[in-house]
Order: C-alpha cells, then sequence, then structure tokens
C-alpha cells in the first residue's frame, strides 16, 4: 500500500537510527496550566467542555429566496433553515457555532433590509438556536448544542474597522448597499441590547456571548485616536450584558482577538493598559484568531523559523500574559485560551500569503500545517477549535478544517483531561533537542483492569525545520504495550519505533509536523 | 465516447466565433444587463428567485450550457428566452439531496454532474436538469467520515469525469472514471507522481479538455532533501498534464515554463491544445501546443490576483475576466473588493495579442462568480452582494 511506504522508510532509517549513539538531553513537555471551558457553568471544571465549530452567519436562516431576507451576501450557510454544513453530511461532532451578525444593524437587533418588524434578526437568532438543536437531534440524538451569538459588531463605513457605531448613531446608515430609506432606529443603544439579552437569556441552547470580533484596541486604533473610545465601548457592552442577563453566570462572554494587532495583550509591553486587562478582561474567555498572513510580514518575508512555529509563540504568549500573572498585571486564573483557525482563503499572489513550503497553496494552510497549528497550540494549552467562516473559503479548505475538527473530536476527552503525570522524556534525537515537544494524557473513560493500568494519549509537534527523530524514554514503573499503539485514526500517516528493552518509543517526524497516538501502560 | 457528438462539437467549434470578437467593440453597447422574467404572469417569480446559491467562491455552484441558453443552480434550472436576455421558464425541483457541489452541465444542457456525500459514501450523480430525473451515480465509501470528493470537473457531454479525492489525513488522489453505457466506471487513478514515492499533498486547479482526454491540474508532494547535514522536508510542486492517447493514458507530464513558477491553469480550448494559465506574480498567459511542444507563452494580463476569475472560449477567441480592482485593499483589511469585467478577444491580425474591451460598471463590485458559454458569447456575473444574475451581451 502506498500509504505505509512512508512506514517502511521509517523503518529502514531506524535500524541505522538504533546503531547511533544520541546524546541525552532534559525532559521534554511543556507544563501547562490550563483553563478548559464549561458548557454549563464558566469556570466549572466539573463541566468540561471541549468547544469545536464554526462560525456562520445569521441573517440567512431561512436560506435562499425567504422574503425577509432577500440578502444573498452570506452565501448560504444556511439551507432551509439548517446550518448548509450540518446537514446530512454526518458532522455529529461539532457542538457549537459563532452565530455573526450580517453587520451592524443585525447586531443592533435590527433586520437589515427592515422587510419585517423590528427585532426580527434577533427572532432569526433564536430561529437559528432552535435549528441547531433540531439538527443535532435528527443527527445523533445528542441535545447538546450551543450558540454563541455576537452583541457588536464594530465594521464602520468602508470598512474602517476601527470606528464603532455604538453612541454613534447614523454612520450604519453609511454600509454599502444601504438604501436611504432606512429610519425609525430605536436611539438608544442599551435599549436594543436588552431587548436581545432579555430575549436570549433563558434559552437553553445560549452558551455565551461573544462581545466583539478582533476589537482594535491596538496600534491601528490609536493612529486613529480612538483606543479608549474602544475600550469604552467594550466595556459598556459587557457591562449591559452583566446587568441584564440574569442567567450571567451560565453565560460567559467571550471575545475574538487577534494576539497581533488588535489588542494589546502582552502587559509588560504595554503596562499602562493593565487596568483594561483587569477591567475588561476583554472576555471571560479569549479566542485568538491566526491568519494565513500573519506568519510573514508584507515582502513574505517569516517572523520565525520556521514560520509556523508562531503559532506555537502565540499560544504560548497568550497563556502566559492572560492566564499567569506577570508584569503586575492581574492574577486571573479564569480565563481559557483558544486559537481560533483561520478556514479562509486568501489571495495567492500577495507576497504577505505566501505558502513558504508549498507554493501551490500559497494563499492557505495545507492540511499538515493546519494540523500542526492546533497540535502545537493545544500541546501548549489551547482549548477548542474553532474556524471562521467557511463559505467564505473554498472547499479545500473546508475539507482541510472539518478534518481536524474531526480529529479535535477524537482527542477531546484526553485533551480535556490534566498531565497523565508519567515522566517521560526525549532521549535522543538528531536535530536541536528543544524543538520537539510532547503532552501525556490519560484517558478518563478507560477501566484499569489485569493487563493494563491506564491508557493514554501522547500528542509530539516538531517544532524544527528538520525532520526529527526521537526517542521517548519511559520510566520503569510505566511499561508501555507496544501492541496497543495506535494512530488517533485508523489511516493516520505515521510509524514508530518499539524498543521493548529500553522501554522507549521511536518517533519520526517531519518538520512542523504534529502527531498524536493512544497506547496503553502495562499493569505492574 | 460518442462520436457523432465529437463531431457536432468540432463543427461548432469551428463555425462559432464569439458575436463580440467580429465586430468593432462601441464602448456603451456591451452593458450589464439585469436578466429579468419576460412574462411574469405566465411564469410568476420574484427577484429572488434568481438569487443563485453561491457556496463557494471558487467552484461551480452554478453552470451553464454551451450557448448560455441554460443556467443551472442547486435545486433550479433557468432556460432563456430565445433573445437569451431573460429568463422563460424556471425548472424547479429536487435533487436527490439537498446538498450538492460542484455543478457541471453538458453543452447540450441535457445532463448535469455534480457531488453530494453523506456520512458512509461520496457520490457523484448525472441526472436530466429539465426532469431531475437521475441518470446514472457512482459511489465512493468512505474510510473516516471526513473522506470526501473535494472537485468536480467534466467534459463537454460528460462522458468523463475528473475528481480530486481527499481521504484521511494529508491523502489526496486525482480520479478518473468513463460514463459509458448506462454505467460510470474508474478508468484511472492517480495517488503519487510516477517518478516518486510520496503521496500527494495537494491536488487542485483541474480542467478538463472537451473530449476529456486532456486533463491538467496542480500538485505538490513533500521529499526529502538535505540541509547542514539533516533532513528536511520540501514540497515538489507543478502543473501537470494527463494525456489519453491510443486507449493509453499518458503521463502526468509536469509542464515548465521559463522564468515561470507556481503555474496554475485556469481553463483549456481547442480541446487541450490551447491552455490559459497563471503564474506566480507573472500574470495570465495562454500556451499552445505545437509540434514540437508547448509555445512561448502569450500574455493575456499582468493582473494575477488570485481574486481574478477567469474562463476562455471553446475556441480560444474570448477570454472573460473578473479582476480585482488595484490598489487591493492591504491585507486583512475588512474593506471591500471591488472588481472590473473585462473581455479578452484574439485578435486575428496579431496572434500574439488579445485586445481587451472593458465592461466596467459601477455595479460590479465585490465577489462573485463569473460564467462565460463556451461558445463565448455570453457572459454572465453573479456579485455575491446583489441580487439576481447579470448577462453582458446582445
Amino acid at each position: 500500500m502506498n500509504r505505509y511506504r512512508n512506514s517502511f522508510y521509517f523503518i529502514l532509517f531506524s535500524i541505522f537510527f538504533l546503531s547511533e549513539n544520541h546524546a541525552f538531553s532534559e525532559p521534554h513537555g511543556p507544563e501547562i496550566i490550563y483553563h478548559p471551558f464549561s458548557k454549563i457553568t464558566p469556570y466549572d471544571i466539573n463541566n468540561k467542555w471541549f468547544p469545536i465549530g464554526w462560525s456562520v452567519r445569521v441573517d440567512n436562516i431561512w436560506g435562499q429566496g425567504h422574503p425577509t431576507n432577500p440578502d444573498p451576501q452570506n452565501i448560504c450557510e444556511w439551507e432551509n433553515g439548517y446550518v448548509y454544513y450540518l446537514v446530512g453530511q454526518g458532522h455529529s461532532w461539532v457542538n457549537c457555532l459563532h452565530l455573526i451578525p450580517n453587520d451592524n444593524r443585525e447586531a443592533w437587533g435590527l433586520d437589515r433590509w427592515r422587510t419585517e418588524p423590528e427585532w426580527s434578526s434577533t427572532e432569526l437568532y433564536k430561529r437559528a438556536l432552535i435549528s441547531l438543536e433540531q439538527i443535532k437531534i435528527d443527527s445523533s440524538g445528542i441535545f447538546d448544542f450551543k450558540a454563541f451569538p455576537r452583541m457588536i459588531s464594530h465594521l464602520g463605513p468602508q470598512g474602517s474597522a476601527f470606528l464603532y457605531v455604538l453612541h454613534t448613531s447614523g454612520t450604519w446608515k453609511d454600509g454599502i448597499n444601504d438604501p436611504p430609506s432606512y429610519y425609525n432606529i430605536p436611539q438608544s443603544d442599551e435599549e436594543i441590547l436588552r431587548f436581545r439579552i432579555n430575549f436570549f437569556e433563558n434559552y437553553p441552547q445560549l452558551g455565551g456571548w461573544i462581545l466583539d470580533d478582533e476589537p482594535y484596541g491596538g496600534k491601528i486604533a490609536e493612529d486613529n485616536g480612538v483606543r479608549d473610545y474602544v475600550y469604552n465601548q467594550l466595556l459598556y457592552v459587557k457591562n449591559i450584558i452583566e446587568t441584564n442577563d440574569g442567567n450571567i453566570s451560565s453565560h460567559p462572554i467571550h471575545c475574538i482577538v487577534r494576539g497581533y494587532g488588535n489588542y494589546d495583550i502582552d502587559p509588560c509591553i504595554n503596562p499602562q493598559y493593565l487596568y483594561r486587562l483587569n477591567n475588561l478582561n476583554i472576555g471571560d474567555y479569549i479566542h485568538d484568531d491566526l491568519y494565513v498572513y500573519d506568519f510573514t510580514d508584507q515582502y513574505g518575508n517569516p517572523w520565525v523559523t520556521p514560520w509556523l512555529y508562531l503559532a506555537n509563540i502565540r499560544t504560548r504568549m497568550a497563556i502566559k500574559n492572560l492566564i499567569e500573572p506577570i508584569c503586575g498585571a492581574p492574577a486571573n486564573n479564569i480565563h481559557a485560551w483558544m486559537l481560533w483557525y483561520q478556514g479562509q482563503s486568501y489571495d495567492d499572489e500577495a507576497p504577505g500569503c505566501v505558502n513558504l513550503d508549498d507554493n501551490n497553496e500559497n494563499g492557505r494552510l495545507t492540511e499538515e500545517q493546519l494540523r500542526y497549528l492546533c497540535y502545537t497550540s493545544w500541546i501548549n494549552g489551547a482549548q477548542g477549535a474553532m474556524f471562521w467562516e467557511l463559505s467564505k473559503s473554498d472547499p479545500i479548505m473546508f475539507t482541510r478544517a472539518r478534518k481536524i475538527t474531526f480529529e479535535a473530536n477524537l482527542l477531546k476527552s484526553y485533551l480535556l483531561e490534566s498531565d497523565a503525570d508519567i515522566n517521560a522524556t526525549i532521549t535522543s534525537t538528531n536535530d536541536d533537542d528543544s524543538t520537539a515537544q510532547f503532552i501525556i494524557r490519560k484517558d478518563p473513560n478507560f477501566i484499569p483492569n489485569s493487563t493494563h493500568k491506564s491508557k493514554v494519549m501522547m500528542m509530539i509537534c516538531n517544532n524544527s525545520v528538520f525532520q526529527t527523530n526521537l526517542w521517548i524514554q519511559f520510566p520503569q514503573n510505566q511499561i508501555i504495550d507496544f501492541s496497543t499503539v495506535s494512530g488517533i485514526i485508523p489511516s493516520y500517516q505515521w510509524s514508530f519505533t518499539p524498543d521493548y528493552v529500553n522501554n522507549r518509543l521511536g518517533v519520526g517526524i517531519a518538520s512542523c509536523r504534529g502527531r498524536s497516538f493512544t497506547f496503553k501502560i502495562l499493569a505492574d | 465516447m460518442n462520436k457523432h457528438f465529437l463531431f457536432f462539437l468540432l463543427i461548432m467549434a469551428l463555425t462559432s466565433r464569439a458575436s463580440w470578437s467580429q465586430q468593432q467593440y462601441q464602448p456603451g453597447k456591451l452593458v450589464i444587463q439585469p436578466i429579468q422574467p419576460v412574462a411574469q404572469e405566465v411564469l410568476p417569480f420574484t427577484q429572488e428567485e434568481i438569487d443563485f446559491v453561491f457556496r463557494w467562491r471558487d467552484s461551480r455552484s452554478i453552470d451553464t450550457n454551451f450557448d448560455g441558453s441554460m443556467l443551472v443552480e442547486s435545486q433550479k434550472t433557468y432556460l432563456l428566452n430565445s433573445e437569451r436576455n431573460a429568463i422563460n421558464k424556471v425548472v424547479d425541483g429536487n435533487t436527490p439531496t439537498t446538498v450538492i457541489e460542484q455543478l457541471n452541465l453538458s453543452y447540450m444542457g441535457d445532463k448535469l454532474a455534480y457531488i453530494t456525500e453523506d456520512s458512509k459514501y461520496n457520490y457523484v450523480y448525472i441526472i436530466n436538469p429539465l426532469t431531475k430525473d437521475t441518470i446514472v451515480t457512482y459511489s465512493e465509501k468512505k474510510e473516516i467520515v471526513v473522506d470526501k470528493i473535494v472537485h468536480l470537473e467534466a467534459n463537454a457531454d460528460l462522458t468523463r469525469l475528473v475528481y480530486t479525492y481527499s481521504y484521511g489525513p494529508s491523502y489526496n488522489r486525482l480520479v478518473v472514471l468513463n460514463n459509458e453505457g448506462g454505467m460510470i466506471k474508474k478508468v484511472f487513478e492517480i495517488k503519487q507522481n510516477s517518478d516518486e514515492e510520496s503521496l500527494y499533498e495537494s491536488l487542485d486547479n483541474i480542467v478538463v479538455s472537451d473530449s476529456g482526454n486532456h486533463i491538467f491540474y496542480t500538485a505538490s508532494f513533500p521529499t526529502t532533501v538535505m540541509k547542514e547535514g539533516k533532513p528536511i522536508n520540501v514540497y515538489e510542486t507543478g502543473m501537470y498534464e494527463l494525456t489519453y492517447d491510443n486507449n493509453t493514458w499518458v503521463g502526468p507530464t509536469k509542464i515548465f515554463v521559463d522564468g515561470f513558477s507556481t503555474l496554475k491553469p485556469l481553463g483549456v480550448a481547442k480541446d487541450g491544445d490551447m491552455l490559459l494559465f497563471r503564474a506566480f506574480q507573472k500574470g495570465v498567459h495562454i500556451l499552445k501546443r505545437t509540434s514540437e511542444g508547448w509555445s512561448e507563452p502569450v500574455l493575456i494580463t499582468e493582473n494575477s490576483s488570485g481574486f481574478n476569475q477567469y474562463v476562455i472560449s471553446a475556441d480560444g477567441l474570448v477570454i472573460a475576466a473578473a479582476q480585482a480592482r488595484p490598489p487591493l485593499p492591504p491585507l486583512g483589511s475588512d474593506a471591500p473588493l471591488y472588481f472590473d469585467i473585462n473581455l479578452y478577444f484574439f485578435d486575428e491580425n496579431k496572434p500574439n495579442l488579445y485586445r481587451k474591451h472593458s465592461l466596467t460598471n459601477t455595479d460590479v463590485y465585490s465577489f462573485g462568480h463569473l460564467l462565460l458559454s463556451r461558445d463565448g458569447t455570453r457572459l454572465f456575473w453573479k456579485p455575491e452582494v446583489k441580487s439576481g444574475i447579470h448577462l453582458f451581451g446582445n
């Protein structure tokens, strides 16, 4: 079989590898303080939850041609009232959606085209929640789906992303395609927000609130003189949510930020904005989104080497800045961090969108690159897998995104566990010892028996530019049952070398690749 | 292969000329003309009914036949009137499944091929777009639920179908099907480059010639080289041609163009003897097959943004383009893209030159979907943020 050729070569290489002497190094594997999501009550570790999902626009919920919704801009994320991606294709592992209002009108609870009574977009939100539950009931029998509607949108006229519309009544009318006849808009922002909050707060499907998408509090906002203004707007909305949601204890407030660019999340670099972290906390949960062009500068030069390692850096930076108290930042252990991966594809001719590994993939990431981004983030503490609007993407990126979310579903029970407390170490590589990371997590559902005392999942990432062949040394009181080593899905392109004598596991892994597999530990 | 039909296509290709290419272009004459219902009292439908569905930017969620007299989208077929400037009839009806993708309408308009899937199988359907009756189906069982047919392309009469299949982690393959005798059979499959052991990392940009005997695509596969004495993964990428000749599949053969990199096929004309392609930051060009191989590239336009769309007529005389209007907004900006619609006509007096006609209109903006009838006489543009579909032509 062709797909096993690489395994064959790895075995050949391993024969060579076994004969070589390799320096022993320090143990690998990060010790992460992570804070999983909860689907019931924020910060409730007894109800840990691994969000897996996508963003969809909400304003076309009844599909094409619905009289209340003639606007085709959302390009069919809904099919006859159901999310297109979830219809008939077995995406039973998707457990949440971020509902995107089409624009400021939607965010304010107003119908985009004003053909229905006011508040109709809120009605669409409600229908979205009901539809999602129905899909899950029909397809999997699971009544367990969460939706996160976004409360405000800051897109201003002509794409001026830093310009917020709250407290700037009238600017929303200047949007593209706005018919001039939109009047009778409630003038009170708070009135609109209260209406929406009260409308949603008792729905069990409501998972929480998305405060905003990429609020601009960073350099761009500063250059435009609106930094404090943006901050105050977010705080204003957050306060309205907190004071009007009768179930706020069950509804965490999320916010989507960009680790580089949109907001000052490094309290060491911007200590003057510590109060914002303290007062606003940006959101209870943070989602960082990573674009294709984040990895290089405008000329296509990578920020770091290897270039995909940026995802690793950003996750660790976010954990450090937002969860661990540093530089006088408020100690705050309530945040969870999640990377929000861009399923979009971008202009493959733009220098900043070059795929430095595979030029046929300029403007997007390959499946393996996307997998590495997720794995290296999960290893470093990210919790969840979310992809941005797939309708804005293409069939290729959609296919890749759903593969990764499927893997997230297979891995989530392990990723929600704390460290397996197995003191394994990487004992030799043919490369810089500091470039590989791994985690080992127990299967919480495994029941010990006379043969095996535990089952674990191991996830490894090679963060170097070179292929790495490494030995993972297990302690003598944790004997691997090599016969149980298994890739996370049957056709996984992966191989290993058992060393029964030394209780070592040999793994060969290419540059910027992530792999995960499970095995059992023999009973003592 | 139906020889009579091939002969018919040949005659059509030889006799048809894009009407735009036969007359001097007059500014203002060719304008965007929204398609309107012609007899609402007879066949009532609203503007919303021609809000075609767009699932993806870069694939076929709508298609048209050879002369642009028929349009199809996921659940409806639209027949244009005799002047072909208005929709005369809407054929509604359900396809076997709700979600269908990658529509390929035959030149005659008598068959429609598309893909769909459920949790266990991927399917290729061929139906009659006027009756919605299923003509023939083909299925491939999934190993895991995420295995998927990504792209489907077909030749003129849907006797040859080509798809890319993404299965497991990081595996892609190219599959060629024959549709004949009421059955669809797999006749060729490429899992790996013929000279390499590595599996494809990516397969994309498939174009199929009218006869189905020439298939162009891009591919990349990982290979290992040594750097500083250590192994490092690099990707071998290229544009390839697969040819069916004398009952034998030949290739894939890599197509090189000096000085160009990252070649991507955009369209094919003259049954595979004329290839429209894009090269990274080098613009869009035409290659012509000669007795000595491929010709020097003929420049069509230097505007090669990846957001652009290009379609070429079957005879290669007309190229339609939707081009992002420079300057493009900076990366990460939420500002919209604006598009210009341009036509490039082959100039018989200057064989290395295409004459450009701009059809720019203020209504043409944002993303959209570009269709050109294969005879080159009708161009359809469906902007993403505007209702309706627009027809260019007379």
